[in-house]
């Protein structure tokens, strides 16, 4: 019985800690805006990834009208898919202290992927550092969070 | 086992209720994304402009490259006994090399410093024994510079910015392991108020103190970088200093016709020796060079980007001083030898490591 119980709390323990740290590592979910006020992207969880797809624009348009497209992604086939829904942030994991690594992020206005260190400044703002192999090639935006208006 | 068991269980009830996509949902009515608010926050974020406009050549973080200069001919000035004399030059040739590192890099401040090297050989014709000193010495030792830079940019608001650049270069006719004389340093800077209106245009008015035209200037600057609406061509200037125009077939090759004003203050301690007047202490040649020139630039592999230029080297100035003058207007004081080079085609290639 003794065993039974002390199995039970380590079990709680891990249990506990597993998901203390699932929530820490869930406040970067959420709709975030980029330093300039020109996207917001919504980040969300994939798998035990994190992610995010740039959900608006203030220019959602070409001067022409038209819809902005990823037209200078390197793979051929992309280059007529919007720029609005396309998956900007790929695969972040959550190490510790606020930090996200291991991701990549993709400039469509350039068509190239950085290696990507997120870091969670305080719940509402995270500092967003792409780079080229080693972090000194880089640079940091730092994102806002912003929420939807009640309607 | 029936412990076992029941862990077993556990264990597979928190994995599977843990698991969820391995993608990111498909989304939805984007239209719900316009009405936000800020959330507040203890950290207060403005915003600014940021560095680049759109299609701007990428920034080159580090580049290796080799310059050659086609048969072209020297006319070197009479001085003392030495009479004046034009020498065939075979060619010229000289590596270049350059690093940036931006040590901060952020939205409210950039700043990258620099270090480069660049040498210039002269293969002449004839034997340079008994030559002109000036031949004598340019033969054997060659031109070199070595440099450190600083640049800084820092916006002021979603529209406005400044830029503040200073460099130091020890240029002179020293060896490789030698230690540049302080005669040899030569200091440049610039600064620059910009406006950036939108995405696709900035532009700057500044001054700068600048060697480029062989002997120190200090002369106001323009910068204008901007990108046509159809974002197939542009204009990136930094006047007096560099001006192309910028042709994107896709955002991996890139074509620009311009033209560099390139040029420096070269402190020759050699040529004092070989001229064993005791006259002259501080023997510095003004170089400098108009490049007309084509360019196209690519992606080799993601961010390994290679260059390959051809043009024209013409001369502007290849005069010589004993002792720093500025010169705000004409040519007085008169120079200690008024020579030149002829113009001759030139290439330059080089590979780079660009910036995101």
């Amino acid at each position: 019985m003794k065993k039974i119980t002390l199995l039970f709390s380590l079990l709680l323990i891990l249990f506990t800690s597993k998901a203390q740290t699932t929530e820490e590592a869930d406040k970067i979910i959420g709709l975030w805006e980029v330093g300039s006020g020109k996207a917001r992207i919504k980040i969300t969880k994939y798998g035990d990834k994190f992610g995010g797809k740039i959900v608006w624009l203030k220019e959602p348009n070409y001067e022409d009208g038209t819809k902005k497209v990823d037209k200078n992604n390197p793979d051929e086939s992309k280059r007529t898919n919007p720029t609005l829904g396309l998956n900007n942030l790929l695969g972040f994991s959550y190490k510790e202290k606020g930090e996200y690594s291991g991701g990549t992020i993709y400039d469509p206005e350039n068509g190239s992927t950085y290696n990507c260190v997120i870091t969670l400044e305080d719940d509402n703002t995270l500092k967003v550092r792409g780079y080229i192999g080693v972090q000194l090639f880089g640079r940091t935006d730092t994102w806002k969070r912003v929420i939807l208006k009640a309607k | 086992m029936r412990i076992s068991g029941f862990v077993f269980l556990f264990l597979f009830s928190v994995q599977l209720f843990s698991q969820q996509k391995d993608s990111i949902p498909a989304e939805e009515d984007f239209s719900q994304y316009a009405d936000v608010e800020v959330a507040t926050s203890t950290i207060v974020v403005k915003k600014y402009c940021s560095q680049k406009i759109i299609g701007l050549s990428p920034a080159k973080l580090i580049s290796a490259g080799y310059d050659f200069v086609f048969k072209n001919k020297l006319t070197a000035d009479t001085l003392g006994n030495f009479l004046g004399n034009v020498d065939t030059i075979y060619n010229n040739y000289g590596v270049r090399f350059a690093a940036n590192f931006p040590v901060i890099s952020n939205n409210k401040l950039i700043l990258n410093l620099g270090v480069n090297y660049l040498d210039f050989k002269y293969s002449f014709e004839r034997p340079i024994n008994n030559v002109h000193p000036l031949n004598y010495n340019l033969a054997t030792y060659g031109l070199r510079s070595y440099g450190l830079n600083g640049t800084l940019f820092k916006p002021l608001n979603e529209k406005q910015f400044l830029i503040i650049q200073a460099q130091g270069d020890w240029n002179g006719d020293f060896k490789m392991n030698e230690l540049p004389a302080g005669n040899s340093l030569k200091i440049s800077g610039a600064a620059i108020y910009g406006f950036k209106p939108h995405d696709r245009r900035q532009y700057g008015f500044g001054v700068t103190r600048t060697y480029r035209a062989g002997e120190v200037n200090y002369i106001p600057v323009f910068l204008y970088n901007y990108t046509f609406q159809n974002r197939k061509m542009g204009f990136e200037m930094l006047l007096p200093a560099r001006a192309n125009f910028r042709y994107t077939i896709n955002s991996r090759n890139m074509l620009f016709a311009g033209f560099e004003l390139e040029g420096n203050s070269y402190f020759l301690k050699n040529i004092e020796k070989n001229y064993n007047f005791g006259l002259y202490n501080n023997v510095q040649l003004r170089r400098s060079e108009i490049r007309p020139r084509l360019t196209y630039e690519f992606s080799v592999y993601k961010f390994i980007w290679a260059s390959v230029q051809v043009g024209y080297r013409l001369n502007y100035r290849f005069n010589i001083d004993d002792g720093e003058y500025y010169r705000a207007f004409g040519d007085e004081p008169p120079y200690l030898m008024n020579n030149s080079v002829s113009g001759a085609p030139y290439f330059n290639v080089s590979i780079n490591l660009v910036s995101p």
